[in-house]
């Protein structure tokens, strides 16, 4: 069997086998349904989520929301990263209590954002953009800090102005740095995206599997697990091959990052 | 400084230009510096460490004829790429005072090209962008200078590679990119910090020649960093030699083998002789 092929096969059979024994030990043991559900059940739920429609306007609410805070924070990140890495005053100036806040756990926030931005979108997108900051900030830092200084005094040798070799080649150098913080952050939006629904929501992926708990619809909490399972992976792989694409002279670091 | 209006076009590089230019150049320099493509005058560099006051270049003085090959010869450490830091203007001198074609080097100048012991291009750049990055960085339009850039390719051995990335290249090929970069912009003065000590040594001597040809045909002012006997031999007009802690020129030796020199060159024994003289005086310095 080619390469391609087993890639593909293997895992599905790990699924098939998975998806066998989850049913026989539900069957041998007698779990009930509101424990854990049988495997059709949660196919069943898919169903009447996606093909009925119900699930769509919570799975694109969580999208929205994680997409949006997703550029907001990654952007901020980014920005932030940029000049912190570049001024040494305004490190200073603002480093301690970049540190502090990082060390929060930022998910403890998340009563304190609905005060502030209510119960709908923005208190997601706000929770979302917080979450996803600190990994691509610091990656950030790190890149441009990182830079081969050879590289540096190679252009100052050519008289290039700062900024010159700011955009061409500092951000050039830190970018393989600045997609292993955007593949994390990813993964992170959708975390923010959750906690934010379940502190406050009557929308969203992670309302409707709070709200299963309202009648222990299990089955219906494996559906929404699946589908921020999807939204991660499609993410993970979409920010992967932009990472493959377009930082083409440092494959090395695009699928090393954790996600 | 800087703003000549030369064809950048054309790779004429003409044999007379260098001269003619430094004559053009006002002579508000000190009495004959005008007429040295480099001269540079009791410069010193000391650092400060833990340990104290370092002296790294102490009371360096030299000059550059035009289109002339210099180079400076020492160990490791002794402080020759520093002293080519400061005639670059990446590094200020603690004291004294470095003038190329007459003005006095306060910082990276426009008119200098220089290549580096680590061929330093930018991997996210194909070769022809890689030469191009002196022009772009000087926000000059890279459209007149792309046919140069080709021509100088052609010139280093690589008109075939230039959509090519470093990475695809070897060491020696990354070099010759460097060096083609280093003369994009038509400098006068060229300043070359060890370019082969990273390379094997075959490549090495195989670029020695080269260099030569490129320098032959491009009659630039070379400033040569290099801790190899043979290769200083081989490619100076005159070679330097520094001594460490302090740096300091301590001998002064005039290469006249003839031009252009060749293999047979490097296994005559006037070349041997004179590798062994210098030989000699590194020996006596300890």
């Amino acid at each position: 069997m080619s390469d391609r092929v087993s890639s593909i096969v293997y895992p599905v059979l790990t699924l098939l086998l998975l998806l066998v024994v989850w049913q026989l030990a539900i069957d041998v043991l007698k779990v009930p349904d509101y424990i854990l559900p049988r495997p059709l059940a949660v196919l069943y739920s898919l169903k009447v989520g996606y093909i009925d429609g119900e699930f769509w306007p919570h799975f694109l609410f969580t999208l929205r929301s994680t997409v949006t805070g997703y550029v907001i924070g990654c952007g901020c990140a980014i920005v932030v990263g940029a000049i912190l890495a570049e001024s040494r005053t305004f490190e200073k100036f603002v480093y301690p209590y970049i540190i502090g806040l990082q060390s929060m756990p930022k998910v403890a926030l998340a009563p304190l954002i609905t005060v502030w931005f209510g119960y709908g979108f923005a208190s997601k997108v706000v929770m979302v953009a917080l979450i996803c900051f600190f990994p691509l900030f610091v990656n950030t830092v790190v890149g441009i800090r990182q830079t081969n200084p050879a590289l540096i005094n190679m252009m100052r040798a050519f008289s290039a102005p700062t900024w010159y070799t700011f955009f061409r080649v500092k951000l050039f150098a830190a970018a393989g740095h600045i997609f292993a913080g955007l593949q994390i952050s990813i993964v992170l939006s959708l975390i923010g995206a959750v906690v934010g629904e379940f502190v406050a929501s009557s929308e969203g992926i992670g309302w409707l599997i709070q709200a299963s708990l309202a009648n222990f619809n299990t089955a219906q909490m494996f559906a929404g697990l699946i589908s921020l399972i999807f939204i991660g992976v499609v993410g993970t792989r979409l920010v992967q091959f932009l990472h493959n694409r377009l930082v083409f002279w440092d494959r090395g670091t695009a699928n090393t990052a954790a996600a | 400084m800087g703003s000549r209006g030369t064809a950048a076009g054309n790779l004429t590089l003409a044999v007379s230009n260098t001269r003619l230019r430094s004559a053009v150049l006002p002579a508000s320099a000190p009495t004959d510096a005008g007429t040295h493509a480099l001269s540079a005058n009791d410069v010193s560099v000391t650092y400060q460490s833990l340990r104290g006051k370092h002296i790294a270049v102490d009371n360096v003085s030299m000059t550059l004829r035009p289109g002339e090959f210099v180079s400076i010869l020492g160990p490791s450490g002794c402080g020759k790429s520093t002293f080519l830091s400061v005639v670059a203007g990446l590094l200020p001198a603690s004291g004294g005072e470095v003038s190329v074609f007459g003005e006095t080097v306060s910082g990276p100048r426009k008119d200098i090209g220089v290549v580096f012991q680590q061929a330093t291009l930018l991997p996210w750049l194909n070769v022809i962008n890689n030469v191009l990055i002196p022009v772009k960085a000087l926000r000059k339009s890279d459209r007149d200078y792309t046919q140069r850039a080709h021509e100088l390719l052609e010139l280093v051995g690589l008109s075939k590679f230039f959509k090519y990335y470093p990475n695809e290249l070897s060491g020696g090929m990354q070099q010759r990119v460097g060096i083609a970069r280093a003369l994009i912009h038509d400098p006068n003065l060229l300043l070359m910090d060890e370019p082969f000590a990273a390379l094997d040594a075959m490549t090495r001597e195989r670029m020695s020649l080269e260099l030569q040809d490129i320098w032959q045909a491009s009659k630039k002012s070379v400033l040569f960093i290099t801790h190899s006997i043979p290769e200083a031999v081989f490619l100076s007009d005159r070679i330097l030699i520094m001594s460490p802690s302090p740096g300091r020129f301590v001998k002064e030796v005039v290469i006249d083998l003839p031009r252009p020199r060749t293999v047979q060159t490097m296994s005559s024994g006037e070349y041997a002789a004179l590798c062994g003289e210098i030989r000699k005086m590194f020996d006596h310095l300890g």
